[in-house]
């Protein structure tokens, strides 16, 4: 795993997560855990911004949380509009930011 | 089709509370739920892949989820995860998108425990990655294990906060400032004597309120926060103090260096499938807005068709957990079917609703949004997430109405067109054209609900038909 100054933001106090798994966010591997959402792992990783909406941009990452507000949108696997908040991770999935 | 004694929509306290009391009545139930664990937003489980090292190092509430889930799992209730209820046609009969099928099922009973959201506040900059509902944060870190940032303010109405503020300081993220937008906090000697006799959440709220005070988490009863500041993501929190009307008071601005932002305005009910259906809905502010109109069997407008929890009105997790049971006894018994000692225990049932709801009644005077938190909003400030429509384009649209419609401002800006079908700016819109006319939030108009009611992929549908 990237080594990084600050500790982690994986809170495993009282977890044992799953599995270790690979995945890739625009082209870069990232590490992520059975289990875990998408939105998590791009979080955990310090990912804020999962796409820019077009005209004008604009970032945007979590907001609801619960799959309402359609905000966390990102490309799995070549398929458009995919909720992060609402997707858990699969070994090897292929994962783009979008720009829209 | 397939068909079912009852149906039961949405897995948290109300819809497993249902599914349990149904099925020990003898009735034959599935469960439907679009989250792959069960459990809802109130008990917040891990997914099934992650292992808990100690069960009684979590929350009460977190507990008594595990305890329920377990039930449940131990019944004879079917149960449909990853399952989105995407319309509910004539006759009762639901439409569901799983596995990237659609298939429909019909059930003789219909129980609706779809929930509710979080009541949506803009501001300038509150789209920025790092601004999040309070709700979000918690999912983050009671469901994902995972700490949404390391400088937090959070901001809203009522206790809820609280115990966010002390979920960030437990899992060691810093609590800058908490806002409360009302100048009564929720831990008041007022509030405090209302909630007389209501010990266990008077013994919660204290908890949090300790923990912060431990932690010298500064709190600001009246204040808001103004613009959420950054790039890319939020860097800086401007608040300031607000009067008893919430106006905010001029030259009382500081900028607070964040990287998130918490907010907690209160809840709305999730009343599209209730309102697709056609069953009454009626305007209490109190509870959360629009609200689905039931009777003491929680049976709706609709025969046969019942609501529990939220979806009738906001009233917090112990409510929604006797109304649940209530309406699960009530649809086994239209199916002629009850349990061994059934009335006995809906009397304690109903004994233990009428308490929850006087507690509910005293939160609910706390999460009251009033009607200056919409001038919150600049015209640059995005109105619709999914369009980017501002408010500019909403307020000018509305200059040249005289009707000043929510269905107005949609059609000619786009706004509530986008996936998430208004479920955002359809409130901070209605609460524009309420400040804009003066008249109260009831008298105007809401959105309609709209089959499907989340996207379904076309493929989805195609599928169905082969």
């Amino acid at each position: 795993m990237a080594t990084k100054p600050e500790p982690s933001l994986r809170l495993d106090a009282n977890l044992d997560r799953g599995r270790p798994v690979q995945i890739t966010v625009d082209g870069e591997p990232m590490q992520a855990y059975e289990g875990e959402s998408l939105a998590a792992v791009l979080m955990a990783a310090g990912r804020r911004v999962f796409r820019h909406l077009e005209p004008g941009g604009h970032p945007r990452g979590i907001f609801c949380g619960m799959g309402i507000c359609y905000d966390c949108l990102v490309t799995v696997a070549g398929q458009d509009h995919v909720r992060a908040c609402m997707t858990l991770v699969q070994p090897g999935m292929q994962v783009t930011t979008l720009r829209e | 089709m397939r068909e079912v004694e009852i149906a039961i929509v949405g897995a948290g306290p109300a819809g497993l509370a249902a599914a349990l009391e149904a099925s020990t009545a003898g009735a034959e139930v599935v469960l439907i739920d679009e989250y792959p664990t069960l459990g809802g937003h109130y008990y917040k489980q891990v997914p099934e892949a992650f292992r808990l090292k100690k069960l009684q190092a979590e929350s009460e509430e977190y507990v008594e989820g595990v305890e329920m889930v377990t039930q449940v799992k131990a019944s004879t209730v079917e149960v449909l995860s990853n399952t989105l209820v995407w319309s509910v046609f004539g006759g009762g009969i639901l439409g569901l998108h799983r596995a990237n099928r659609t298939e429909e099922l019909k059930p003789r009973q219909l129980i609706l425990a779809p929930g509710a959201q979080e009541a949506p506040v803009a501001f300038p900059g509150w789209t920025l990655p790092g601004v999040m509902m309070g709700g979000a944060a918690q999912a983050l870190m009671v469901t994902q294990r995972v700490l949404p940032g390391r400088r937090a303010v959070l901001a809203g109405v009522g206790p809820l906060q609280l115990k966010v503020a002390s979920q960030l300081l437990e899992a060691g993220g810093a609590v800058l400032d908490i806002l409360e937008a009302s100048s009564t906090p929720p831990v008041s000697m007022e509030n405090a004597l209302r909630s007389f006799g209501h010990w266990a959440k008077m013994r919660q709220g204290m908890k949090y309120w300790l923990a912060l005070k431990k932690a010298r988490t500064p709190y600001h009863h009246s204040h808001v926060p103004v613009r959420a500041l950054g790039t890319e993501q939020l860097e800086a929190v401007v608040i300031a103090q607000v009067d008893a009307d919430w106006r905010v008071v001029p030259g009382t601005e500081r900028t607070v260096e964040a990287d998130l932002l918490c907010l907690s305005y209160g809840f709305v009910p999730a009343s599209q499938l209730t309102r697709l259906l056609g069953c009454r809905l009626g305007y209490y502010g109190r509870a959360g807005g629009w609200v689905t109109w039931h009777d003491a069997d929680q049976q709706t407008s609709i025969p046969g068709v019942y609501v529990a929890g939220e979806v009738g009105g906001i009233g917090g997790a112990e409510v929604a957990l006797e109304e649940g049971r209530i309406a699960g006894l009530a649809a086994a018994r239209a199916l002629g079917k009850s349990a061994k000692n059934g009335s006995k225990q809906e009397a304690q049932y109903r004994k233990r609703l009428s308490h929850a709801r006087e507690f509910a009644e005293v939160t609910a005077g706390m999460m009251q949004l009033k009607p200056a938190i919409a001038d919150l909003v600049t015209p640059e400030t995005i109105l619709c997430r999914c369009e980017n429509v501002t408010a500019k384009q909403v307020t000018e649209t509305l200059d040249g109405d005289q009707d000043c419609t929510l269905r107005g401002v949609k059609i000619h800006t786009r706004a509530g067109m986008g996936p998430c079908q208004g479920r955002m700016c359809s409130h901070l819109i209605v609460r524009l054209i309420a400040r804009k006319t003066g008249k109260p939030f009831e008298a105007v108009q809401p959105d309609t609900a709209q089959a499907p009611v989340k996207p379904v992929p076309l493929r989805a549908l195609v599928a169905r038909a082969q």
